[in-house]
């Protein structure tokens, strides 16, 4: 099969999502988007943690691993750190990136790593059935207590500019192609990419349905300046997609050492006493 | 008159130069051709504080201080508070103290010990110099250490300062060499060859020049003492030889990095304490599970939670061991000495490259942070390889080997694409609920561990005889000196000290243990964690031979080998039985 084929990079793994799932949407994209990079399999990792958007990487033919709640990103950073020929990309989702694993969230976004973040935001706990998730509107059903939802919502987008991330982006399952697109420039760009998606939940949060109506392009055009988006986001409801920042700054971590000694016996000298 | 080994201390507030005057001493004796070993020891204060050098120079390789110091130095009496039960002296002391004090301490006062003052710091403000290099000329003139021999350690130490900074300490340094102290001090002696005693590390470097001599090329870390100098040590040296360390938010954060570097073929370690390791045993569940390589290592201070950060114990074997939720089957090492740790965070590299697993490398700050001299450290050689992919052979990542190890592709590998997972997977990698996976890929991770052949790298055996000491860690040392001294009383005892203390070498433990009358095992921690664990264990051997004692007790106040000898006097005359026995 050729590269340009996205099916190339799929495994043939069955996803374990329920029908109508909007993940699918975001699995294609990944597809569609490396096909249009052209790029070797054996280059591409992509790392995850847990819930239903983590499965993502047994799902596709490229270096996968699939780690611990919240903990994607550190495991993206040793081996980007590690391996700065590989093209490393993370997909999350609300609850494993901005509760668990917020955190390593923040200090991805302050170092500026260069990886693509994916995170599939569908607002609920799915694959625990159906708990509250950092970005549940105020007001809904909470299964963990005896009243609605009384905690105001993570703002994703926001928290990425404030943080330091280079590329912001929003996309939505219900957007294919506008999704491929922005996976794809959010690879090319040299420095950390938040690619943050509303990804439906057909089971828990079948309302969701109505996102394709109430979804827009953000309606200005992306911008690389910092106030400017800080601006934008004040307008924001949270349904706005496209390509929201994208900012040229310092890479980390710059390029690896050279070694400068021969031998490893030269180490020895420092606890030699002339 | 003259000795072959003494113990110093010198005390005094945080920024009086006190470790300074320490390392300055041990450097000269170095110089002389004598072992040495200095313990620094802080208070808890970011700056200033209490702050006191022990050191021991003895014309034989030395690992531990002595039971009794012959020798205080006490520039401020208020300072003496935060160690005075780490001390202690006998009617042979001599102290020297800036002014008489207020009340003298009763266990000054009781060792019949004799206080000679000398105002230090008046003179130090006539001479425009510093009391404590007063104070070093002084000692080095007791302990009989050639001046010329001290200049030359001073202008060498500080050679990145000021001229007229290294003019003043050599003004005090004379001064205090010239004085003639109304108290006799017997001498030096006894140097063993005159060689240099050139090798001057603490046992943090050395784990870290080992772990870099064994290939590791990446470090995640978050700051933790007393693990931290072992961190800034890597940073440096890492840039020397290509690699890199990266500051993590969290120990979360820094064990993950390292699964991720690890899995990109790059071997990693971190260093850490106590209650850095409890956050890393989410990640190091991962690691087993997802059979990625790397090193932890243990920097063991007093526990539980911030505990006492600056001091010693052996307390988190039982982290280091049970930690992990599920069957977490991984490794547990040790050094056995600070002289050791090259050797051993080599060899625990070494063993993770090619078992593919976490290792937990159990250190302690009296290893980490204490100075010795001595002579070059034992190296392991060798740079452990990965169990390749075949290419024809068709990958599995997980493969059911009679070994147990299975192939690992680095990303990169066109025939090794897979995706490492955390959930119970079969060969192939790919997540699976099903009891015979289960079964299959526990049996084969615990497989590789009990199969390996760890040589004779397990552990040590010093000595012989029908009393068996078992321990792990710094405390060998102490040990050792107080066997030495129940042999010349007619005791005979083996001690065994253990590198492996996971899988425990059930087998050689077996083999040296034979013919014990007596089976006492020593270690520094309040809930006797290495006894039970190795009750548990060789109760598999249903022949043990002998009774288990078991001699346990937290830090900060290090064993004494007094302490240790009676103890096992005790045991060998029956003295003592029942409390914790197990036989």
């Amino acid at each position: 099969m050729a590269k340009e084929n996205p099916r190339f990079y799929k495994s043939a793994e069955k996803p374990i999502w329920c029908l109508g799932c909007g993940n699918f949407t975001v699995l294609n994209a990944f597809a569609k988007a490396l096909a249009q990079l052209q790029l070797a399999r054996e280059q591409v990792a992509i790392v995850s943690g847990i819930g239903c958007s983590s499965r993502l990487p047994a799902y596709t033919s490229v270096y996968g691993f699939h780690g611990i709640h919240g903990r994607a990103l550190p495991i993206a950073t040793g081996l980007k750190v590690a391996r700065p020929d590989l093209t490393v990309l993370t997909v999350s989702g609300d609850g494993d990136c901005f509760s668990i694993g917020g955190n390593h969230f923040i200090h991805a976004c302050r170092r500026n790593v260069n990886i693509t973040l994916i995170v599939m935001d569908n607002h609920i706990y799915g694959m625990t059935k159906g708990q509250v998730s950092p970005t549940t509107e105020m007001g809904s059903e909470d299964k963990l207590s005896a009243h609605k939802l009384d905690v105001r919502p993570v703002q994703p987008l926001a928290l990425a500019l404030v943080s330091g991330a280079s590329f912001i982006a929003r996309g939505y399952s219900g957007e294919p192609k506008q999704l491929t697109e922005i996976l794809t420039a959010a690879i090319e760009h040299s420095g950390f990419s938040v690619v943050h998606v509303l990804c439906e939940c057909v089971t828990y949060c079948p309302e969701q349905k109505a996102w394709k109506k109430l979804v827009q392009p953000f309606a200005e055009a992306t911008t690389c300046d910092y106030i400017k988006a800080g601006q934008i986001l004040e307008k924001d409801n949270g349904l706005h997609t496209g390509v929201l920042y994208k900012s040229e700054r310092m890479l980390w971590p710059g390029e690896l050492p050279q070694a400068s000694v021969q031998s490893l016996d030269e180490l020895d000298k420092q606890f030699i006493q002339p | 008159m003259a000795v072959k080994d003494v113990s110093l201390v010198i005390t005094g507030a945080g920024g009086a130069g006190v470790i300074a005057a320490g390392e300055l001493l041990l450097k000269t004796a170095a110089m002389m051709g004598y072992y040495g070993l200095l313990k620094k020891s802080f208070g808890p204060q970011i700056r200033g504080g209490e702050s006191s050098a022990m050191l021991r120079l003895c014309s034989d390789s030395v690992e531990c201080l002595g039971d009794v110091f012959h020798l205080m130095l006490v520039m401020d009496w208020k300072i003496i508070t935060p160690f005075i039960d780490e001390l202690a002296f006998n009617e042979e002391t001599l102290i020297i103290c800036e002014q008489m004090p207020a009340d003298i301490p009763e266990v000054i006062i009781n060792s019949q010990a004799q206080l000679c003052p000398l105002p230090l710091a008046k003179m130090a403000k006539q001479l425009n110099t510093q009391a404590n290099m007063i104070a070093v000329g002084l000692l080095a003139a007791l302990l009989g250490l050639p001046l010329a021999q001290l200049v030359a350690a001073t202008k060498q130490q500080f050679q990145d300062k000021e001229a007229s900074l290294i003019d003043s300490a050599l003004i005090g340094i004379e001064t205090g060499y010239q004085y003639q102290l109304p108290a006799q001090f017997p001498a030096l002696s006894g140097l063993d060859t005159g060689k240099k005693k050139d090798w001057l590390y603490t046992g943090n470097q050395l784990i870290g020049l080992g772990a870099l001599k064994a290939g590791i090329r990446f470090v995640a870390a978050y700051p933790i003492t007393p693990a931290s100098d072992l961190l800034e040590w890597l940073a440096t040296n890492l840039d020397k030889v290509g690699g890199r360390l990266v500051q993590a938010e969290d120990e979360l954060a820094s064990i993950n990095m390292l699964i991720g570097a690890s899995y990109g073929g790059v071997p990693a370690l971190t260093a850490t304490s106590g209650p850095g390791l409890s956050l890393m045993a989410e990640g190091l569940g991962l690691a087993v599970s997802s059979e990625i390589p790397l090193l932890v290592v243990d920097v063991n201070r007093g526990g539980p939670s911030t505990g006492i950060p600056t001091k010693s114990e052996q307390s988190d074997l039982n982290l280091a061991l049970y930690g992990m939720h599920g069957d977490a089957p991984h490794i547990v090492t040790a050094p056995i000495a600070i002289s050791d740790c090259a050797f051993a965070s080599a060899w625990s590299v070494n063993l993770a490259e090619q078992l593919q697993c976490p290792v937990i490398m159990l250190s302690d700050q009296f290893i980490g942070h204490s100075v010795v001299a001595t002579t070059k450290p034992l190296f392991f050689r060798g740079i452990a390889q990965r169990e390749k992919v075949k290419p024809d052979r068709g990958f599995q990542r997980y493969r059911d080997t009679k070994s147990g190890i299975s192939p690992m592709a680095v990303p990169g590998t066109v025939d090794g694409i897979y995706t490492a997972d955390g959930l119970t997977h079969d060969e192939q990698g790919i997540p699976s609920a099903l009891g015979a996976v289960q079964q299959q890929q526990l049996d084969k991770r615990q497989r590789k561990l009990l199969r390996y052949d760890y040589a004779e790298h397990w552990g040590q055996v010093d000595g012989s005889g029908n009393v068996k000491v078992i321990c792990y860690g710094s405390i060998r040392a102490i040990i050792l000196d107080a066997l030495t001294g129940l042999k010349n009383k007619g005791i005979n005892a083996a001690l065994i000290s253990l590198r492996l203390l996971a899988p425990l070498p059930l087998e050689q433990l077996k083999e040296a243990l034979s013919g014990a009358t007596h089976i006492i095992v020593i270690e520094q921690n309040h809930g006797a964690q290495l006894f039970h664990y190795l009750a548990s264990q060789l109760f598999y051997l249903r022949d043990l031979p002998g009774k288990l004692h078991s001699f346990a007790k937290p830090g900060p106040v290090p064993f004494s080998s007094s302490d240790i000898a009676h103890f096992i006097e005790q045991v060998v005359h029956s003295e003592r039985q029942g409390e914790t026995e197990y036989g």
